[in-house]
């Protein structure tokens, strides 16, 4: 599925807002035919930077690729080979949901009428209902089925998760799955709910304090990353060459997590595997330990987490 | 893209329409009932504010709500998402709620001259409406002919700007009534005379059959000048008391005939200059106008498209 043009590119891409920088010196690449998970805490700009890979923000600094051309020229055919699926959901509340396709239908070249149906009929959203009159998580579907009867080469997802029920999430990254099997769409995700994410996506953007701290195969970012427990009067294990990207210490243990391209080889560390969950933990954790005051509450908590990775491993 | 854009303004348009009836069933109501009672008067001086506000009120709520609604409720960022470019999307828009716009103000304005003509009151002339008026006096020249479509078409470009720079159907609203009522009082105030050269027609006494066509038309400035002069001298006004003095000791004197006024201003080198519109510029003056206020709204379309262009979410 790798082609020579990424589905993604940024280069120091920035947005800032009046005082404060929404995302800042962002650059990673995304190679088409993935499904990626942008994972971060709230207010790390994962909403700032789909926006502005959707094209409906303009960034302050900094340079955007999407699917080899820049979203701020907005010609018609670069807006139909992505689609993008608004954290606010937008649609016009007063259409009935029928209607809300024939938008979709007028506004799109490649769009899918047939699919976008039976999507619908499958979640049981009949289209003579009133856009108003739907639950949230069944407008979150109709903005979905949108997006996805749109057919586009690039599906940009902001929380699409959010307000569905665990079956519809199940359901929905099947039909993701899919999507990227039969027409080799390129998914790009933001989430919190990481477990999820674990299953369906084979590259990961981890966003954190307006930066990217990690962008890579799934694969690789497990690889590098490694968890250690040893005595807190342990060898720093950035002799060996690694980066810390959080460490907790509870009594006489330290727990860390380590960014190590090469294997740690010092004996009085104990080293694990991590999850996922751990790996976008710990960075979320170190961004809040970078700008958070109270740090006593806080480590009483990471002491719990502790102990359930343990059990874990 | 016709349909959506209809669909989408749909409940503003008939929001407007409907108030628009409700107007006209009252014009209707009281043109027939006093057509026969002649003693009921509908009409007093404040309702020339009214007829003279409504153009400007009908264009800004049409055009106000046309941006500023989509990027309250956000859909802005699901229309600009789909294959159709911003310019386009808005050029549709546009065009639906612009005809809309000069379809109500035309029939309205005939709906008006009716109506005038069927109460037979009207503050600008003895009687008749609208249809026996001096059109090329300000009240009748506003509401007759096509500058009423003018007016409204600005009306609404200038709500649909507001709209996209304020955000806020209803405070782009409110802010654009005063800036359509100082439009609309610079240039009949200070513009409308002098977009065609005016007529000039001197005599001795300023009286007599001669000055019909004077009076048909839209006096402008009279005054008493020296005889070799068609207007004030560079730096002086139309004020009579800086040429009359000879004129009114001579005026002053007892038992002076009927044509005393015409002696005394040949007497005192002077004539009388009285610099009008003739009811012949009427046509040419409403084309100018209209078109003048239509620039004014193309203008305000320009800024509105560059600001949608470089929209920041």
């Amino acid at each position: 599925m790798n082609t020579p043009t990424p589905a993604v590119e940024t280069v120091g891409l920035g947005r800032r807002y009046r005082r404060k920088w929404g995302l800042h010196d962002c650059s990673f690449t995304l190679p088409q035919g993935r499904v990626a998970a942008l994972v971060g805490p709230n207010g790390a700009g994962k909403s700032t930077l789909l926006r502005l890979l959707a094209g409906i923000s303009i960034p302050s600094e900094g340079t955007i690729n999407v699917l080899g051309q820049s979203p701020r020229m907005q010609s018609a055919d670069a807006l139909s080979r992505v689609a993008y699926l608004d954290q606010d959901r937008p649609l016009y509340t007063d259409f009935k949901v029928g209607e809300m396709l024939r938008l979709g239908r007028e506004m799109n070249p490649r769009w899918d009428d047939e699919r976008a149906k039976r999507h619908l009929e499958e979640l049981r959203i009949p289209l003579a209902s009133r856009v108003k009159q739907l639950s949230g998580g069944q407008q979150a579907q109709v903005a979905l089925t949108m997006c996805l009867a749109k057919k586009p080469e690039l599906l940009l997802l902001d929380e699409p998760v959010a307000a569905l029920d665990p079956l519809a999430r199940e359901d929905l990254m099947q039909i993701l799955l899919q999507s990227v099997e039969d027409d080799g769409t390129t998914v790009l995700l933001s989430s919190h709910a990481v477990t999820d994410l674990a299953t369906v996506c084979d590259y990961v953007i981890i966003l954190s304090a307006s930066q990217v701290q990690f962008a890579g195969e799934l694969d690789h970012v497990l690889g590098v990353h490694r968890l250690l427990i040893g005595p807190v009067d342990s060898v720093s294990p950035t002799l060996d060459g690694a980066t810390i990207i959080s460490s907790v210490i509870a009594g006489r243990q330290s727990t860390m997590l380590v960014r190590a391209e090469m294997p740690i080889v010092n004996p009085s560390w104990e080293v694990f595997e991590p999850t996922l969950e751990e790996i976008v933990l710990a960075y979320l954790r170190a961004d809040a330990t970078a700008s958070q005051t109270r740090i006593e509450p806080l480590s009483r908590r990471e002491r719990k987490s502790r102990n359930a990775i343990r059990i874990v491993q | 893209m016709n349909w959506v854009a209809w669909r989408v303004q749909r409940s503003q348009i008939i929001a407007v329409i409907v108030a628009v009836l409700v107007f006209a069933l009252w014009l209707l109501v009281t043109g027939v009932v006093t057509g026969h009672s002649q003693t009921w008067k509908y009409w007093t001086d404040a309702d020339i504010y009214v007829l003279y506000a409504l153009p400007g009120v009908l264009g800004l709520a049409l055009g106000a709500p046309l941006i500023a609604s989509e990027s309250n409720l956000g859909t802005n960022r699901l229309a600009w998402t789909q294959s159709v470019t911003r310019t386009r999307w808005l050029a549709y828009k546009l065009i639906v709620g612009g005809i809309v716009t000069a379809c109500i103000v035309i029939a309205l304005g005939f709906l008006l001259e009716w109506w005038t003509g069927a109460v037979s009151i009207s503050p600008f002339t003895n009687s008749g409406g609208f249809s026996s008026a001096v059109h090329i006096q300000p009240t009748a020249f506003d509401l007759t002919g096509i500058v009423a479509v003018g007016y409204a078409l600005f009306a609404y470009c200038l709500g649909v700007a507001l709209g996209a720079f304020i955000r806020r159907p209803g405070w782009a609203f409110a802010l654009g009534l005063p800036i359509f009522a100082a439009a609309r009082i610079l240039v009949q105030g200070s513009l409308r005379a002098h977009l065609v050269a005016p007529a000039i027609f001197t005599n001795l006494s300023g009286e007599g059959p001669s000055t019909l066509p004077v009076n048909d038309g839209w006096l402008l400035h009279s005054a008493l000048l020296p005889s070799n002069l068609l207007g004030p001298p560079p730096g002086k006004t139309w004020a009579w008391s800086d040429y009359t003095k000879s004129y009114d000791i001579c005026r002053g004197k007892p038992n002076l005939s009927d044509d005393g006024a015409a002696h005394c201003a040949a007497l005192s080198h002077l004539h009388f200059v009285m610099q009008y519109q003739p009811e012949s510029h009427y046509w040419a003056l409403q084309g100018i106008e209209t078109a003048i206020f239509l620039g004014l709204g193309l203008l305000l379309l320009g800024l509105t498209v560059m600001k949608i262009k470089r929209w920041r979410n």
